[in-house]
């Protein structure tokens, strides 16, 4: 088994919004070519802010932690702010992660913005 | 409590084999090339310890017995040193798609060596497939290596039928087996299987880490994988690790004289233990055979919707120690190729949990097992976005 931090383990065994929302303003599921896991993102955006965020995963301990510690970071955040985080910003908060597992943080963060995109879309002709 | 379900990995050293290490290193510490008093007895010991190495495998000799540091290089060895030393002969070597790592490895520096190598699939049980071993058969072929007992998976290959059907080609074909989760926990016999080549590893039977070896039939073409000074073994130069070797015949006398007894208690616990599992916990699937054709050591399941990394460290945190068939878990992303090789697909690796014995398992400890896998997985299950009613 791989080593992770204290954090990264926290966030496992104690994911923050996890679940689904029913009758979310955008949702996006993606999974990872690396290593075949699925995650889902739901979202409650108002005023271009997203207020409210839950994931679920289908994949391994780190993207478990990732993608709990990604939601911490962009509640509350505006759209353009979620945007610009990125897989690094979200290993750093969690006191790094085994190089060989980068690619699940990439993986919380691509469904996070396919959820953000499918989001503009929707507005879109609104 | 702690539970640990990773003895095909490795096992603990009892206390019997850590004291024997202990006096080997500390009292009669001497090597076998020595001219005098304590370097004659270590000899005579060392002999006499090939000899009981022999004798549980009804060798005939002790000098078909060649300690090396453990299955791994027991691989190398019967590998790399038949083939090179019978290239004349043919360039064509034969193996399963549940080799062990090491095996998968030397299949390839042989390759570059200008072998060939066929492998040899096995049906959705694990299990060798006869047919396709007697196809693979060749003029050329020199070596067929053949895992004894499938490591993910549990499946004990037909290795009588393959010394069968060796046996009846017009050359010979020498026949290898790693034996690493076999040996000390079912009967081998090296006349009845007809094998010339055997691996075995001491820490897979209590013994300590680092120590094995490699039964060589008399008259084995074989050539040394390493070159040192004249020393007790010139097949494996370098100082002996007399103190492993001795500790890991003391794991093995006490493991065959349980043999049977665990053998019969592993597979009442084995059946209890499946039974438990597929009743209480929806959407798994058993990996490898049933029954008689499964070693009592191992217990495979995939749990559907969830991923195995996942899984064992969840059990991990309860105290649960498994192994995982993930990509995940893997350095090279990439799914177990056993579950591969018995027709599963990504996703059944995803999912899979290797649970392994030992001889000292229990109920209590599978009972406890069974408590926290269900909840690791309800709660895996709960939080992930594939659900079997969606
Ligand atoms: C089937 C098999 N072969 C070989 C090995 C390697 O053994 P060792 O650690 O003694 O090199 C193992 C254990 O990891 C094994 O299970
Ligand atoms: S999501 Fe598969 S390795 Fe992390």
């Amino acid at each position: 088994m791989l080593k992770y931090t204290e954090l990264v383990l926290d966030h496992f065994k104690n994911p923050r919004n996890l679940g689904r929302i029913e009758n979310p303003d955008a949702e996006a599921t993606e999974g990872s070519i690396a290593c075949g896991d699925m995650m889902t993102v739901y979202l409650k955006i108002e005023d271009n802010k997203i207020v409210d965020i839950k994931f679920e995963s289908y994949g391994c301990a780190a993207n478990i932690a990732t993608a709990s510690m990604m939601t911490e970071v962009v509640k509350g955040l505006t759209l353009e702010e979620a945007k610009k985080i990125t897989w690094k910003d979200i290993v750093e908060r969690l006191g790094g992660l085994p190089p060989v597992k980068y690619h699940c943080s990439n993986l919380a963060i691509d469904t996070l913005r396919k959820a953000i995109s499918a989001y503009e879309e929707s507005l879109v002709g609104k | 409590m702690k539970v640990f379900l990773d003895n095909c990995r490795t096992t603990k050293v009892v206390p019997e084999v850590a004291r024997e290490v202990e006096k080997y290193m500390m009292e009669k510490f001497a090597r076998p090339d020595g001219l005098y008093e304590s370097a004659q007895e270590i000899y005579d010991e060392l002999v006499e310890t090939r000899r009981f190495f022999a004798k549980t495998i009804n060798a005939s000799s002790d000098e078909e017995i060649v300690f090396t540091s453990g299955a791994t290089e027991a691989n190398n060895l019967a590998l790399l040193g038949v083939a090179r030393a019978n290239k004349k002969r043919g360039n064509h070597i034969v193996i399963s798609a549940l080799e062990h790592g090491s095996v998968m490895s030397i299949a390839d520096v042989l390759k570059r060596e200008g072998f060939e190598v066929t492998v040899v699939p096995v049906d959705n049980e694990g299990m060798l497939k006869l047919d396709e071993l007697e196809k693979a058969l060749r003029p050329t072929t020199i070596l067929v290596s053949i895992i004894a007992v499938g490591h993910f998976v549990g499946s004990m290959m037909p290795l009588k039928e393959v010394g069968e059907i060796l046996s009846r080609q017009d050359h010979k074909i020498y026949f290898h087996t790693d034996a690493a989760e076999m040996y000390a926990k079912m009967p081998l016999d090296v006349q009845d299987l007809k094998l010339d080549l055997v691996s075995v590893s001491g820490h897979k039977f209590h013994g300590p880490k680092g120590i094995g070896f490699l039964y060589v039939r008399r008259g084995t073409k074989i050539e040394p994988i390493m070159y040192g000074a004249e020393s007790f073994d010139k097949r494996r130069p370098g100082g002996e690790n007399v103190p492993a070797i001795m500790g890991m015949r003391k794991a093995a006398e006490l493991a065959f004289e349980h043999m049977e007894e665990s053998y019969r208690r592993l597979r009442e616990l084995q059946d209890y233990f499946i039974g438990r599992i597929e009743t209480e916990i929806d959407h798994v699937v058993l990996n490898g055979p049933r029954g008689e054709k499964r070693t009592p050591y191992n217990v495979n399941f995939s749990f559907s919707f969830i991923e195995g990394e996942a899984i064992s460290l969840g059990l991990s945190l309860e105290g649960v120690e498994v192994a995982t068939g993930s990509a995940c878990a893997s350095e090279s992303l990439e799914p177990n190729y056993a579950i591969l090789a018995i027709g599963g697909d990504h996703e059944r690796a995803h999912g899979s949990i290797r649970f392994t014995f030992n001889r000292f398992t229990t109920k209590e400890d599978l009972d406890y097992t069974v408590e926290k896998l269900k909840k690791v997985v309800q709660w895996l299950r709960n939080i992930s976005p594939l659900k079997a009613e969606r």
